[in-house]
């Protein structure tokens, strides 16, 4: 995907990311989908994909307020998210600056990288603030973004692919 | 070197900014300072009456099918009918439930008086399950007299407590958040416990502090104690259910969280 894009690709992914933060609600609507949030972080696998492709409105600042919108609605205290949205960003840029060559597994374990130390920041300042978690959860969560991130980058850049034909149409 | 290249950049300075102003923040949190506290509130009633906002018109749409078939369901009269008397006879037999509910709860309370709480009826603006909390937005707020710990109940149930309270909205932790600890009687020895959210656990929900010498028996009723001094006495919670051959139990709730729409809440 080019750096420069056209206006949709930028705005779906930005409403996406903004619909996986606020969109808990209508999620929990579905039975079936209600334990989805505790089997991957969908939030994290978005800004991962989005931020490693360079799309035009996920830049810092934005994350940080995202986190802060992120907070409020869940409840934790204000900037963890942030923090956690801006070292996946920062780790998602490293790994698109430092490639020669295309190669997915190495988005894909950066991924994993990225996730990872975003969580053990979360946890740390739970256990600081003395929160209860379940450290299992967190690793099961890890686990299943880590192997649904595949899943959802051949789904995004299929259709991100369609929507780029169809504004050059 | 040049300005734009050093490790101190215009670019690299905002970054760290930014970070620092996140742990700030966190900081600033965590310490409870006024002024976070007070700013919060409005940031939490704003990106709560947000989200409903921009979700309701999608939380309609989906909704649409479920209208439909009832409106296609209402039209067959005759079974509506059918639906009705079968609908009489299961109150009939909830009603006959409901007094042997009733008199276990007058044996109960024989020597308590009977409390009395002022209610506050609020609606469930959104619900929240993630990873990080599993909990509800309340459209009643300090405003209206909530407090923290305030019980939250549905159909005579306790379906879980407030946690934090702003000024126009209020957020109530399930029973099955991991934060929630609720001091119960089980069964009819009535042996104090502490129910406590345990997100891996089948029915998300686990006892602690359980005698030793109390033996679980199938179908155990879960009612509130009043130990702690927060919650009431008896409002009930749900049952156990003993797994065949072996010791291991589930917890039912009383009523299916996922269906909330509205709640009362005690607030004496």
């Amino acid at each position: 995907m080019s750096r420069i894009k056209k206006n949709y690709n930028d705005v779906i992914a930005f409403v996406l990311v903004i619909f996986s933060i606020i969109g808990n609600s209508i999620i929990s609507k579905f039975n079936f989908f209600f334990d989805v949030n505790h089997f991957f972080n969908l939030q994290y696998l978005l800004i991962y994909f989005f931020s490693f492709n360079r799309f035009k409105y996920l830049t810092l600042l934005t994350l940080f307020v995202l986190g802060l919108v992120n907070d409020s609605l869940v409840g934790i205290s204000l900037g963890i998210s942030s923090v956690a949205y801006m070292l996946i960003y920062k780790i998602a840029l490293y790994q698109h600056n430092i490639k020669l060559r295309s190669i997915f597994i190495s988005e894909w374990f950066a991924c994993g990288l990225s996730i990872a130390v975003a969580y053990t920041f979360v946890l740390s300042t739970f256990f600081f603030e003395r929160v209860n978690f379940d450290y299992l959860q967190y690793f099961y969560n890890f686990l299943g973004s880590f192997i649904t991130y595949p899943l959802l980058w051949v789904i995004l850049k299929y259709t991100f692919l369609k929507i780029e034909k169809f504004e050059n149409e | 070197m040049k300005a734009e290249n050093s490790w101190f950049d215009k670019s690299t300075f905002r970054t760290y900014l930014i970070f620092l102003l996140s742990f700030l923040l966190i900081y600033l949190d965590f310490s409870n300072q006024k002024i976070i506290k007070e700013l919060k509130k409005y940031i939490n009633d704003a990106t709560t009456y947000s989200a409903y906002i921009i979700t309701y018109p999608i939380k309609k749409l989906i909704e649409i099918p479920r209208e439909i078939k009832i409106i296609i369901d209402l039209k067959d009269q005759k079974n509506q009918l059918v639906l009705l008397e079968s609908k009489i006879e299961e109150l009939q037999q909830q009603n006959y439930f409901l007094k042997q509910d009733y008199k276990k709860n007058q044996e109960f309370l024989k020597e308590e008086e009977p409390y009395q709480s002022e209610v506050i009826y609020a609606k469930v603006i959104s619900n929240i399950d993630s990873i990080f909390s599993n909990s509800f937005m309340l459209n009643k707020g300090s405003q209206d007299g909530l407090k923290i710990g305030n019980p939250v109940i549905k159909n005579n149930n306790l379906i879980g407590q407030i946690s934090e309270v702003n000024r126009n909205s209020a957020r109530g932790i399930f029973l099955t958040d991991i934060n929630s600890r609720v001091p119960v009687v089980i069964g009819e020895s009535m042996h104090n416990a502490i129910l406590v959210g345990s997100p891996l656990k089948q029915s998300k929900l686990s006892l602690e502090f359980l005698p030793k010498e109390y033996k679980i028996q199938n179908n155990d009723k879960i009612f509130t104690s009043d130990i702690d001094g927060v919650l009431k006495k008896g409002i009930a919670v749900g049952y156990i259910e003993l797994k065949e051959g072996s010791n291991n139990y589930i917890i039912h709730l009383n009523y299916e969280i996922l269906q909330i729409d509205r709640v009362s809440i005690f607030i004496n």
